[in-house]
C-alpha cells in the first residue's frame, strides 16, 4: 500500500517535472515579428516601406502566412522578399544554425488623394499550428493630399528692351491619378509673341504621367516698339480633367536710339570750290522715349563751314518715332582742290548719338579758266594782226 | 606712202572740178617732201624702237602679273602710257623727249635751205601771196606730225587691245584724244621755234644747233639750275622753296608738257604743286573727271597753246618783213 502511494508520489512528481518542463518550453515557442520603425510620416504621393523580421524561436521549422490588415487597396500594399511577391515563409530554428530570422518587405504607396491624420494598419502572423502574432503599424500623413495640376514659375517677372526675348522657367506638376494631355495656351497683348518649348522643342502641348513634372520654357518676344510699361502674359496648361494657370510679368524697359540719314539715302554731294551746297538731312528718334537737347555738330576740312536751320544748332525734343528733317548748308573753302573731301555730321543727346559721314566732291569752277581764255584770244588777234599787215601784199 | 597720198588728195583737192588753191599744192609738196626725206624715216624709227620697248614690257607685265601695276589704277589703257616698268621710261616721257627733235628736224632748215638752193625765188616768180610760203611750210610740217603722232597713240592703244582683250572706256579714250592733241601742239612749238631760227639764220647748221641748244637746256638743264638756285637761297624743304621751284619750273615747254600730260593720263591726280595742309584736310582719295583734270592743267594749255602762236607769229613776221630776194 505505501508503495503504491509512492508510485503515485513519483508519478505526480514526473508530470510535475513534464509540465513544468513543458511550460519552460512554452515560453520559447513559436516566433516573433519585429521592425523598427513602427510609426513613420510621408506626405501624399509618396511611398513607404518597412522591412519587417519574423524570427523563429522554436525548435522547428515553421512557415508563418502573413497579413496586412486595415490598409485600403488605394494604399496598393505589397510584401516582398528577394524580389518575389510574397504572403507566406517559412523560417529555420535557432537549433538549425544562425539563420532564424527572415526579413519581409512591406511596400505602401500613399495616394495623392488623401486626407491629413492618422492611420492604423497591422501585420498579421500566423504559424500553421495557429499560433498569431499582430504587429501594430501607424502612418502619420503630414498634409492634406491634393488631386491636381499644379504650376510653378520660378522667376515670373522680367525685364528688357523693346524687340528683345525673355525666357520664363515653369514647372507643371501633374499630382492627378491619370496621365494628363495638356494643351498649353498664352495670352498676351497683341504684338506679343508667346511659344512654349519643351525639352528644347517648340511645343503646343505637353502629355505628363501621373506625379510626373516636366519643365517648359515660356519665350516671350515683345514687340518692335512696345513703349516703357509693364506688361502681364497669362499662360495656362488646360487637359480635360485639370488645369493650370500661372501669370508672367514683362517690364519693358525704354531705349534711346537716334539715326541720321538722308531722305534719299544718298550720303555724297557735289560742291564748287568757294561755293556752297545744301544736304538734306532727316534726324530720327529709333528709340521708345522722348529725347530732348539733341545737337548738331559737324566736322568739315580746315576752312570750310556747315551750319544747320535749326536754332542754335539744338533740337529741342524729339518724340519717340518722330522724324525731323533738317537742311545742313556745306560751304567749301575756295582754296579746296578738285576731289572728294569727306565730311562728318553728328547729332548728339545725352542718351544717345548718331552720325553721318559724307563723300563731298568738289570740282573747280570752270570761270576760273575765262582768263587764261583771253590770253589765248589776245594771242590770236596779235596773229591776226600780222597778217592783216603783212600778208597779200 | 601711196594710201597717205591719196588720202591726202581726197582731203586736200576740195573738188576735182576746180583747180587746187596754190596754197594746199604748196602743202602737198611739203608733206611729200617731209615723208620721203631720210630725217622722217631715222625719226620714226627711233621712236618706234624706244616707245615698242617700254610698251611691250608693260603689256607681258599686264598679261603676266597684273598685280605689280598699281592696285588702285583702274585705267588700264592709261596705265599703258605712264607706267614705268624696270627703269624704262614710259611712253609719255620718250615722246616728250622725242617729240620736240620731230619738229626740231622738220622746221631748222624750213625757209633757209629753199633761200639758199635759190627755189624761194622762183616761188615767188608764181602769182601767189607771200604768207602762203611761211603758211604751207608750217601746214605741211605739222600735218605730218599730227598724223605721226595719232598713228603712234592708236598703234599702241590698238597693240593693248590685242594684248589685254578689253576695250578702253569712254573716259580713257577721251583722255588718250587729249594727250595726242597737246602733245602735237607741244611738238608744234618746236616746230615754229625750228622755223623762227630757220628764218633767223641764213645756215642751217647755226640754226639747228641753236634749237638743239635750247632744247636741251629745257630738257636737262634748267630744272637743275632752277634746283639749284631755289636751294641756295631758300630752305630746302620749306613751302616757300616748293613753291617758287614749281613757278620757275613752268617757265621751261618741256615742264609744262610733262606736268600737263601726266594729269591729262592720272586721274589720281588732284592739285599741281605743293598744297596747304589746309587743303588736304580731310581729302579722300578719289579720280578727277575729265573736265576737272583739264582744269586743273588749264595753265599749262594756255601756256604751251600761247608759247606755239606767239613763235609762229615771230616767224611770220619775221619772215614778212624780211629781204628775200637777195
Amino acid at each position: 500500500m505505501e508503495k503504491k502511494y509512492i508510485l503515485i508520489f513519483n508519478l505526480l512528481l514526473f508530470l510535475f517535472f513534464s509540465l513544468s518542463i513543458q511550460s519552460s518550453l512554452a515560453s520559447y515557442q513559436g516566433i516573433v515579428i519585429y521592425t523598427p520603425y513602427t510609426s513613420q510620416s510621408v506626405s501624399p504621393g509618396e511611398s513607404l516601406s518597412y522591412d519587417v523580421e519574423i524570427i523563429n524561436q522554436s525548435d522547428q521549422i515553421e512557415t508563418v502566412s502573413i497579413k496586412v490588415l486595415g490598409v485600403p487597396d488605394s494604399w496598393d500594399p505589397k510584401l516582398t522578399a528577394g524580389n518575389t511577391i510574397i504572403d507566406e515563409i517559412s523560417v529555420k530554428p535557432e537549433s538549425f544554425g544562425s539563420d532564424f530570422s527572415k526579413t519581409v518587405k512591406l511596400d505602401l504607396s500613399i495616394p495623392l488623394e488623401i486626407n491629413r491624420g492618422r492611420y492604423d494598419l497591422e501585420i498579421l502572423a500566423e504559424t500553421n499550428s495557429g499560433l498569431q502574432r499582430v504587429l501594430p503599424l501607424h502612418v502619420q500623413v503630414i498634409e492634406q493630399g491634393v488631386f491636381e495640376t499644379d504650376m510653378e514659375v520660378t522667376q515670373a517677372n522680367m525685364e528688357g528692351y523693346a524687340d528683345s526675348e525673355f525666357n520664363y522657367n515653369i514647372t507643371l506638376n501633374n499630382r492627378t491619378a491619370a496621365t494628363q494631355n495638356y494643351s498649353l495656351v498664352a495670352s498676351a497683348p497683341t504684338g506679343w509673341g508667346v511659344r512654349f518649348r519643351v525639352r528644347g522643342n517648340y511645343a503646343t502641348s505637353v502629355q505628363l504621367e501621373p506625379g510626373d513634372s516636366e519643365t517648359l520654357t515660356v519665350n516671350v518676344k515683345s514687340p518692335m516698339r512696345a513703349e516703357a510699361g509693364s506688361y502681364t502674359i497669362d499662360i495656362r496648361a488646360v487637359s480635360g480633367s485639370a488645369t493650370a494657370e500661372a501669370s508672367l510679368e514683362t517690364v519693358i524697359q525704354g531705349e534711346y536710339d537716334l539715326d541720321l540719314v538722308t531722305p534719299s539715302g544718298r550720303l555724297s554731294a557735289d560742291v564748287t570750290a568757294g561755293q556752297s551746297t545744301t544736304i538734306p538731312l532727316l534726324l530720327r528718334n529709333t528709340g521708345t522715349i522722348p529725347l530732348e537737347d539733341i545737337s548738331l555738330r559737324a566736322s568739315a576740312p580746315a576752312e570750310w563751314s556747315v551750319e544747320f536751320d535749326v536754332e542754335e544748332n539744338r533740337v529741342s525734343r524729339l518724340d519717340a518715332g518722330e522724324e525731323l528733317p533738317i537742311n545742313a548748308v556745306v560751304s567749301s573753302s575756295n582754296k579746296a582742290i578738285a576731289g572728294d573731301y569727306r565730311l562728318n555730321i553728328d547729332a548728339n543727346a545725352s542718351e544717345a548719338s548718331a552720325n553721318a559721314n559724307f563723300r563731298i566732291t568738289v570740282r573747280r569752277s570752270v570761270a576760273t579758266g575765262a582768263t587764261g581764255l583771253t590770253f589765248i584770244v589776245l594771242v590770236a588777234g596779235g596773229i591776226f594782226y600780222l597778217v592783216k599787215k603783212f600778208g597779200r601784199r | 606712202m601711196i594710201s597717205i597720198n591719196t588720202i591726202l588728195k581726197e582731203v586736200l583737192n576740195m573738188s576735182d572740178k576746180s583747180l587746187p588753191s596754190p596754197f594746199w599744192v604748196m602743202v602737198r609738196k611739203e608733206i611729200s617732201e617731209h615723208i620721203k626725206s631720210w630725217r622722217f624715216f631715222i625719226l620714226m624709227g627711233l621712236i618706234l624702237l624706244t616707245t615698242s620697248g617700254s610698251i611691250y614690257t608693260i603689256l607681258s607685265v599686264i598679261r603676266d602679273n597684273p598685280a605689280q601695276l598699281s592696285a588702285n589704277n583702274t585705267f588700264l589703257y592709261l596705265a599703258l602710257f605712264t607706267t614705268s616698268i624696270n627703269n624704262l621710261p614710259p611712253f609719255i616721257t620718250l615722246i616728250g623727249f622725242l617729240g620736240p627733235l620731230i619738229g626740231i628736224a622738220f622746221g631748222f632748215d624750213a625757209v633757209s635751205s629753199e633761200k639758199n638752193s635759190g627755189t624761194l625765188s622762183r616761188i615767188f616768180s608764181q602769182p601767189v601771196p607771200r604768207d602762203y610760203f611761211i603758211n604751207s611750210k608750217f601746214a605741211g610740217a605739222y600735218i605730218v606730225i599730227i598724223l605721226l603722232i595719232f598713228a603712234l597713240g592708236f598703234l599702241v592703244t590698238g597693240t593693248g587691245i590685242l594684248y589685254i582683250g578689253l576695250l578702253p572706256a569712254a573716259e580713257e579714250v577721251f583722255r588718250l584724244f587729249m594727250f595726242l592733241i597737246f602733245t602735237a601742239v607741244y611738238i608744234a612749238f618746236w616746230l615754229n621755234l625750228a622755223i623762227m631760227f630757220s628764218i633767223l639764220f641764213k645756215q642751217p647748221s647755226t640754226s639747228a644747233l641753236s634749237v638743239l641748244a635750247i632744247w636741251l637746256f629745257f630738257t636737262i638743264f634748267y630744272s637743275l639750275l632752277v634746283q639749284f638756285g631755289t636751294h641756295t637761297f631758300l630752305p630746302a624743304d620749306g613751302f616757300a622753296a616748293q613753291q617758287v621751284t614749281i613757278a620757275l619750273s613752268r617757265l621751261s615747254p618741256d615742264f609744262l608738257y610733262n606736268e600737263l600730260v601726266t594729269v591729262l593720263l592720272n586721274p589720281s591726280i588732284r592739285s599741281l604743286g605743293a598744297l596747304s595742309f589746309e587743303q588736304i584736310s580731310d581729302t579722300l582719295p578719289s579720280l578727277l573727271p575729265v573736265g576737272q583734270s583739264i582744269l586743273l592743267v588749264w595753265q599749262d594749255i594756255i601756256a604751251i597753246v600761247a608759247a606755239t602762236l606767239i613763235c609762229f607769229g615771230i616767224s611770220y613776221a619775221l619772215f614778212m618783213r624780211r629781204e628775200i630776194r637777195a
